[in-house]
């Protein structure tokens, strides 16, 4: 019988050695760079209290019968998904025994802030997360994504408005695209989700540490209404953080906006052109 | 009686090299236990790289080195789990590159990698809390009540979350291992 001790001492022990630098930990641009990139990863961390980013691609053999998605706000943050699909889709995972998609199909109106209290309580290694499947690709620019990547991801013209970004992350994981430019102090996450490959219908839930507030909506000069909130707790550097979701076309999308006013916000969200997301507009 | 050790305020080449000193003594056993809560490398230097930075800036004196070295793993676990990732981001990298086998012995020592692969795989399976304590006992052979003061736990949770890793790696590994 071999010894578990031995073996795993050795196997850890064949793991990379490492020399770190005193210069590199004191680096102050290294410092703000991994602020900044773990503060993006809180966000859509599955966390044992707090922020909560549960996708549910729910699927069945029947062909979507497509109904105009909504994305609502409540107290803890957004959630989306058309009403005739989820309802349907719920039974029937019940059915098939599948609690696990049948939790994540009732996530909608008095029924989902239920389930995400008791969510909320698990533990947090026992939550139950759905997810994608596939490795996630990861590109250091935005120039870097689009040349590798053929996938439709609009963000704004952030030069044209006079921003110049110091850092720029993207990353890719089967319909899902995520995107992190920081700017000074300042920040923004861009995720979009791709919901036209799915069987049915699309329920999503996107939950904020510290729940949201001030739910508002804006129309942009093409048409395309956000719908807004803040976020109830400031940044550890007192930023507020506003967060923006809207539906075109079989995606959905969403911004986050760290120390940015209202009125630069709105700016950049005139700077997306959303028809990109719907067939035949483009 | 240990040894009082306090970091002085920086000042010259002598304070640059105990810093470095004391980099070098500690960022091989944190970057394995960030490695193996966040099975990604760059992630995994950047916690190290911040905690020798809070350890830089910390102005109360450790009682020893064993004060020291648990105020290191117990940063590091914390730093691990704040960036504990979601399965959205799992970009996580396969298992470490090893060196080519020698010509000698070349199947017993693939046979030897695969084990030791295996066992990794089945550790990166197993949820956070018990990775850490799999990890701090078995590598770091630290006591359960060590493990305790680190983690925060008390020591019969500590002894628990061992127990219930075992048994969860006893059946997932094929092979038989003895586990005390």
């Amino acid at each position: 019988m071999n010894d578990f001790k031995t073996t795993y001492q050795n196997a850890v022990s064949d793991i990379e050695n490492v020399h770190i630098d005193l210069d590199s930990v004191l680096d102050e641009g290294r410092r703000k760079r991994f602020k900044v990139h773990r503060k993006r990863q809180k966000l859509f961390t599955a966390a044992a209290a707090g922020g909560i980013f549960i996708l549910c691609t729910l699927g069945t053999s029947q062909a979507a019968e497509y109904v105009k998605t909504v994305i609502k706000a409540n107290e803890y943050g957004f959630w989306s998904g058309d009403m005739l699909t989820m309802s349907r889709n719920t039974s029937e995972q019940k059915e098939a025994g599948d609690e696990e998609h049948a939790l994540a199909g009732s996530m909608a109106g008095a029924e989902w802030e239920k389930e995400l209290a008791d969510t909320l309580k698990m533990e947090e290694d026992e939550l139950v997360i759905e997810s994608t499947e596939g490795e996630t690709r990861e590109y250091t620019s935005i120039e870097d994504f689009r040349e590798k990547e053929d996938a439709v991801f609009v963000l704004p013209d952030l030069e044209r408005m006079g921003y110049t970004a110091d850092s720029e992350r993207v990353w890719v994981n089967g319909s899902f695209i995520s995107a992190q430019l920081t700017i000074g102090e300042k920040y923004l996450i861009f995720d979009r989700i791709d919901y036209s490959e799915t069987k049915t219908g699309h329920a999503s839930s996107t939950v904020f540490m510290g729940g949201v507030c001030n739910e508002r909506t804006y129309i942009t000069g093409r048409g395309y209404e956000y719908l807004l909130v803040d976020s109830k707790e400031k940044t550890e550097e007192g930023q507020l953080v506003i967060h923006a979701a809207v539906s075109a076309g079989y995606y959905e999308i969403y911004v986050d906006f760290f120390g940015f006013s209202e009125e630069e916000m709105q700016q950049i969200l005139e700077q997306m052109d959303l028809s990109y997301y719907e067939p035949g507009k483009k | 009686m240990g040894q009082s050790i306090k970091i002085e305020i920086w000042d010259g080449d002598m304070t640059k090299e105990y810093m470095q000193e004391r980099i070098d003594l500690y960022s091989d056993m944190l970057y394995k236990i960030a490695y193996l809560q966040l099975k990604n490398s760059e992630d995994a230097k950047d916690i190290v790289q911040e905690v020798f930075y809070q350890y830089i800036k910390r102005q109360e004196e450790f009682d020893s080195e064993e004060h020291e070295k648990a105020w290191f793993i117990k940063v590091t676990l914390n730093g691990c789990r704040k960036l504990w990732r979601s399965a959205w981001f799992r970009h996580t990298e396969g298992l470490p590159k090893q060196e080519e086998a020698s010509e000698n012995n070349l199947e017993k020592e693939i046979l030897e990698r695969e084990k030791k692969k295996r066992l990794l795989e089945e550790i990166w399976r197993l949820p956070r809390k018990y990775r850490e304590v799999i990890h701090l006992f078995y590598f770091e052979e630290m006591s359960v009540k060590e493990i305790g003061e680190v983690t925060g736990r008390n020591p019969s949770t500590v002894t628990s979350q061992l127990t219930r890793g075992r048994e969860l790696l006893k059946k997932r590994l094929k092979e038989e291992y003895r586990y005390e």
